[in-house]
């Protein structure tokens, strides 16, 4: 039967994009002198040994212990000539760093790179108190949801994490909107209308009748979903 | 300052019109000065059922278009001095029901009466949600069947939304009023149980109304059934009314009714 089949996935929430972070593998390469023609002859010899390195991965050059009149522009002409993916550079003065920008090029700062803090990926626990009630909608793209009350027939509760209702489900859950497969969602009665994790979903009429009623947690085991009672 | 009430229930025929007149001659009855509105516009039936049908001279949108004036439109009713209704327009485009309109009504009524009932129709759209947009307080309607919850439901959450209240960031007080309630059908499982109901609502119980023959007599006679104070529904109104007003009153008719030897032999009632 099609519909006993979790292999589909819903497709409810879409997100046009998520920042991940800021550690992209990069190769950082210290430059000590200045002159394009013996950078280029010890590149080529590097390139010969350490392949990998320096090929696969974008480049970023420090450029601290260059003189501040060094030009980047001859630079930039060798990593091209040789195929490798120059981003940017790492330190130089401010001249410096305005020439590289001119050439399209990244400045890092001195300073390590941050982990990505931007407030939207925080990982918040949303609390709402009372009933959901038909026709109502509840979302949380950040983090866990929990209710306080009843989701009754006819409404939806989302969420990116785990959802918790402290009364009966009637409704719709869903949680790991965001993919994460790994979050459950926990309720005192269930009577749900579709529970989803991670777009794995399975419609009422796909739910067990013996645990129909009862506090219980769903959850994905190897990509299949289950329904367990809670407790012993 | 009058305290403007709502009876709504989402799903038609479940008994708002019959609960607005009920309540409304309650409060009457208990010498407060009530005013009933009819926001049915097109399928105007409270005037029916107050039995003042014949004596309909202007509507509600009449008032709001400034082609008569509060007083005008007013019916008093024949059994107390203290009640009023405002009729529905049987004719008028609903359109002509303005948010504006309204809101000019009702602040014109504000000091005239304590209480104002807006028996509000059936759904969810416009008409649903004027007759509930000023309340201060409402009264949920409904019977115990899957379909008439849910759409109380729906009702509550709009309450919660889409209110004056509710734009101010208030919360107006809801009454669960679970009317038509036939213990026998209970018994047998053909109709949700109280308990159940108020389990899915989560709202605080204004009353319980058994379902009775006496509602369909008195509707007939244009009399509220509150009036008729041998009737289990008219005393369940009444119990109810009393509730409204703050009074702790016990819960009655939700058992069956235990019929004697006699009455069981030969079938009375
Ligand atoms: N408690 C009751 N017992 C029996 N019949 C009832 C009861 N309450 C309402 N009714 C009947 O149900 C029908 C619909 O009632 P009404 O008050 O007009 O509902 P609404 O205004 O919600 O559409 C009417 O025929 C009315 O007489
Ligand atoms: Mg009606």
């Amino acid at each position: 039967m099609a519909y006993l089949s979790d292999k589909s996935r819903l497709k409810l929430v879409s997100i046009p994009l998520k920042v991940k972070g800021t550690f992209i593998p990069a190769t950082l390469l210290e430059l000590s002198d200045e002159d394009p023609v013996r950078i280029e002859e010890a590149l080529t010899h590097r390139l010969e040994s350490e392949a990998p390195l320096l090929t696969q991965a974008p480049i970023v050059l420090e450029v601290s212990q260059l003189p501040e009149s060094a030009p980047l522009a001859p630079l930039q002409q060798v990593c091209e000539k040789l195929s490798l993916h120059l981003m940017g550079i790492r330190g130089g003065c401010e001249h410096q760093q305005k020439e590289a920008r001119r050439l399209g090029l990244v400045c890092l700062g001195d300073s390590r790179p941050k982990p990505a803090a931007n407030d939207d990926r925080q990982y918040r626990a949303k609390v709402h108190v009372g009933t959901v009630r038909g026709g109502q909608q509840l979302v949380h793209e950040s983090g866990d949801l929990v209710i306080i009350g009843s989701v009754n027939a006819g409404s939806e509760v989302l969420a990116s994490g785990n959802i918790h209702i402290y009364g009966a489900l009637r409704g719709r859950a869903l949680a790991g909107i965001g993919g994460d497969a790994s979050v459950r969602i926990f309720c005192q009665a269930l009577h749900a209308e579709l529970v989803s994790i991670a777009g794995r979903y399975r419609p009422s009429d796909a739910i067990a009748e013996d645990i129909l009623g009862q506090a219980c947690q769903v959850w994905l085991e190897d990509d299949r979903l289950r329904l367990d009672p809670l407790g012993v | 300052m009058a305290t403007v009430i709502v009876i709504t229930s989402g799903k038609g025929g479940v008994g708002k019109t019959t609960t607005c007149a009920s309540i409304g001659a309650g409060l009457a009855l208990q010498g407060h000065k009530t005013a009933l509105i009819d926001f049915d516009v097109g399928l105007r039936n409270l005037d029916l059922v107050m039995g003042c049908e014949r004596r309909v001279v202007y509507d509600l949108i009449n008032v709001i278009q400034g082609e008569a004036s509060l007083q005008q439109a007013l019916i008093r009713d024949k059994r107390s001095d203290n009640l009023f209704v405002l009729p529905a327009s049987q004719t008028r485009d609903k359109e002509a029901l303005t948010l504006e309109g309204v809101e000019q009504v009702l602040s014109e009524m504000q000091d005239e009466f304590d209480f104002i009932i807006c028996d509000s129709p059936a759904g969810i759209e416009r008409g649903a949600q004027l007759a509930m947009y000023f309340a201060d307080a409402a009264v949920i309607v409904t019977n115990p069947e899957v379909s008439s919850v849910r759409d109380s439901d729906r009702i509550i959450g709009l309450l919660q939304a889409r209110t004056r209240a509710a734009e101010e960031g208030r919360k107006i007080p809801e009454h669960l009023l679970v009317t038509r309630y036939d213990p026998r059908r209970v018994d047998i499982g053909e109709m949700l149980s109280l308990e159940d109901v108020q389990d899915i609502l989560a709202v605080p119980l204004l009353g319980l109304i058994p379902e009775s023959e006496a509602v369909l007599k008195a509707s007939n006679q244009g009399v509220p059934v509150v009036h008729d104070d041998q009737s289990d529904a008219g005393q369940a109104y009444m119990d109810a009314v009393r509730r409204l007003k703050g009074e702790e009153v016990p819960l009655r008719f939700k058992e069956m009714e235990k019929r004697g030897f006699l009455s069981r032999m030969f079938g009375g009632r």
